[in-house]
């Protein structure tokens, strides 16, 4: 089951198969965990509106085109309920989690040589704290680009058409988050 | 201030989504500017700060669990929409059932208290207000959602 592609993944479920459907839920659930974490800022919020979203995405199969990508589908759903979450929380002056709580450095291995100099480390340790703090801060759309950019790694056309916006909007709200991050990492 | 034109370029070069023409003409533009090549790096610092950052991951119970989850809501769901609609059948029924009772004999029964009277009047405008204003409210959310646009189904 989890060697089928998803197209054949989606013409079980459509037809009734509920262990097809599961099996499309364990291959894309980190994805939409993490993409509903970028979104919302909160580990229980996302893990609650991933859910959801494939829940409702269940209730709705009969709907999904098989010879379409099943995650760009399934993210219109999911983006719906985080930014329904976040228009309820800005009604109740909620804030979201800083992004200490969901993200972290990458391994010092992984980044550059084991003998790289503590200075610069303690330097990068400072500048990641600052982009966390300041990324819950960011306005929705602007956060959402820049987190499907640099943490789903995607192109430009495809955060375009997860956004439903043109390649030049995309690379706009990717300038304005990243000219707020630069204020923050400036200290301002 | 500097154009969109050399933004985009900035964003793009950043992103390794450039061609190389793009590349020479960003650096043309640097050689000739301090306000373009300041930019340039300042972004460039924010990209190096984010490129090393990832998620964090939450515990394997969270994913061994995940399926489950899904299937528990998906099954309420299911559950919900069975009481739901046996009960709104059941109401209207009840409703159909009692409501012209109920009127017939605020009507007629010339011993009721004034009071109950006008109670009655109340509980049955109030309940046609409350439905007024919730279509009104939930019908202006719907033209007026901000998200509604980036959103396609």
């Amino acid at each position: 089951m989890s060697d089928a592609d998803d197209s054949e993944l989606i013409t079980r479920a459509k037809a009734g198969d509920t262990a097809a459907f599961g099996a499309l839920v364990t291959r894309y659930m980190r994805q939409a965990y993490f993409s509903a974490i970028g979104l919302v800022g909160s580990r229980e919020d996302a893990l609650d509106l991933s859910q959801e979203a494939f829940a409702r995405a269940f209730h709705a199969r009969k709907t999904i085109d098989p010879d379409r990508p099943f995650y760009a589908w399934y993210y219109t759903i999911l983006r719906r309920l985080c930014f329904n979450l976040l228009r309820d929380r800005r009604t109740h002056r909620q804030r979201l989690e800083e992004g200490g709580h969901w993200l972290e450095a990458l391994s010092a291995a992984a980044i550059e040589a084991p003998d790289a100099a503590v200075e610069r480390a303690t330097e990068r340790a400072e500048a990641h704290r600052r982009i966390a703090k300041a990324l819950a801060t960011l306005p929705d759309v602007e956060r959402e680009a820049l987190v499907l950019k640099e943490f789903e790694g995607l192109k430009y056309r495809a955060i375009a058409e997860r956004m439903g916006t043109p390649i030049g909007t995309v690379m706009s709200r990717l300038y304005a988050a990243r000219a707020r991050l630069a204020k923050a990492l400036e200290g301002q | 201030m500097i154009d969109d034109r050399t933004l985009a370029l900035i964003m793009a070069v950043l992103d390794d989504e450039h061609s190389p023409e793009d590349l020479n003409e960003l650096e043309r533009l640097a050689a000739a500017s301090a306000e373009v090549r300041d930019e340039w790096m300042r972004q460039r610092r924010v990209k190096e700060a984010t490129s090393t950052m990832t998620w964090k991951e939450p515990t394997s119970e969270t994913w061994d669990r995940y399926w489950m989850s899904v299937y528990n809501k998906t099954e309420r769901k299911i559950a919900w929409l069975l009481v739901l609609g046996g009960g709104v059948v059941l109401s209207a029924f009840a409703l159909w059932r009692a409501v012209p009772r109920l009127l017939r004999s605020l009507w007629s029964e010339s011993s009721l208290p004034v009071g109950v009277r006008m109670a009655a009047v109340a509980l049955l405008l109030g309940v046609l207000l409350l439905l007024v204003s919730v279509l009104r409210e939930q019908l202006s959310s719907r033209t007026k959602d901000p998200y509604d646009k980036g959103v396609s189904r």
